[in-house]
């Protein structure tokens, strides 16, 4: 019986935190019940002082995008192939955690774009 | 089986019948490699090769013409080969999209689907659907990676809306190559590399 309550209230809070994170969107939720437990609750819709210095996921998805539209100029191949990529032959290398291939080199190792940011405002479990 | 057509008579059907609808490809440059006065790309080049016979054979081909099963025989044993999904080069997408579109008129339209998945990955880790305007390459290099991508795009989103499945290509917004250009073809002339 108590399990159960325990996993009911669980799943409570869970839903309510995404809800929270949802409604608004990067907002401290630990900010927010602190400065209710101290009487003086904070509503994030007005007060942007005790927000977190985040922009909304979408609007920095689209800056992401603008960045990575035109990307250094010398990180592009010297020649037209560039590109091209053959991880076919056997090659020794001393990374051998699978990640060898994403080398920063743009030759030979494919088209590597900005890595896009993912704002999470839930907290991870 | 002994050829008593010259490949040079497919070559010739591809580009009349197919390749004005469908320009994918530099025709000379691939003539020029064809007949061995520019260098071949390696690995690929077979693949391509026997595509453009099988597509050249097909227009060709009256109803029981079975030449092109001849070359669609040998593109099935190169195929089988794993570098075809373990390498990425302009030339094989290229010989992906063909044989994409061969497979489709053969009646075997998911394999062409298959192939056109592997041809839209393999253009993605090449960024060909990227415009790169600082990259100092040729305006032929970069108008060949255009037709390419763009070629891949029409048939890959064509395939989707006939078989009713989802559009698996970028959004608006990521691609940013610039659409083909409306030119006459350069004519033919020897020694031609990129």
């Amino acid at each position: 019986m108590t399990r159960n309550n325990l996993t009911a209230a669980e799943d409570r809070v869970c839903e309510l935190e995404n809800a929270f994170a949802s409604l608004f969107p990067g907002t401290d939720l630990d900010t927010v019940l602190s400065s209710s437990r101290s009487g003086n609750l904070v509503n994030p819709a007005r007060n942007t002082a005790t927000l977190s210095a985040k922009k909304p996921p979408t609007e920095e998805l689209k800056e992401q995008e603008n960045r990575d539209a035109s990307p250094a100029l010398e990180s592009l191949p010297r020649e037209a192939d560039g590109f091209d990529w053959a991880e076919n032959a056997v090659r020794l290398s001393e990374l051998s955690d699978g990640m060898a291939a994403l080398s920063i080199n743009p030759e030979g190792a494919g088209y590597l774009g900005g890595c896009y940011k993912v704002s999470w405002s839930t907290k991870s479990r | 089986m002994p050829l008593v057509v010259p490949e040079n008579t497919f070559v010739n059907a591809y580009f009349t019948y197919y390749h004005s609808t469908y320009p994918f490809l530099y025709e000379p440059l691939f003539r020029s490699q064809f007949e061995g006065k520019s260098p071949r790309p390696e690995g690929s080049w077979p693949l391509l090769f026997n595509v453009v016979l099988a597509l050249g054979a097909w227009c060709m081909g009256e109803d029981e013409s079975a030449m092109d099963d001849y070359f669609d025989e040998r593109v099935a044993r190169l195929s089988e080969q794993r570098s075809i999904f373990e390498s990425g080069n302009l030339t094989l997408v290229q010989a992906l999209l063909l044989l994409s579109n061969y497979t489709q008129k053969r009646n075997r339209p998911n394999t062409g689907w298959n192939y056109l998945g592997l041809a839209v990955r393999m253009a993605l880790s090449l960024g060909l659907h990227k415009e790169f305007p600082n990259w100092e390459i040729s305006l032929l290099q970069r108008e060949m990676r255009r037709r390419v991508w763009w070629g891949l795009f029409i048939f890959d989103s064509g395939a989707s809306i006939t078989f009713g499945r989802p559009v698996l290509l970028p959004q608006h917004g990521i691609m940013d190559a610039s659409q083909v250009l409306n030119i006459e073809e350069e004519v033919s002339r020897p020694g031609l590399t990129w």
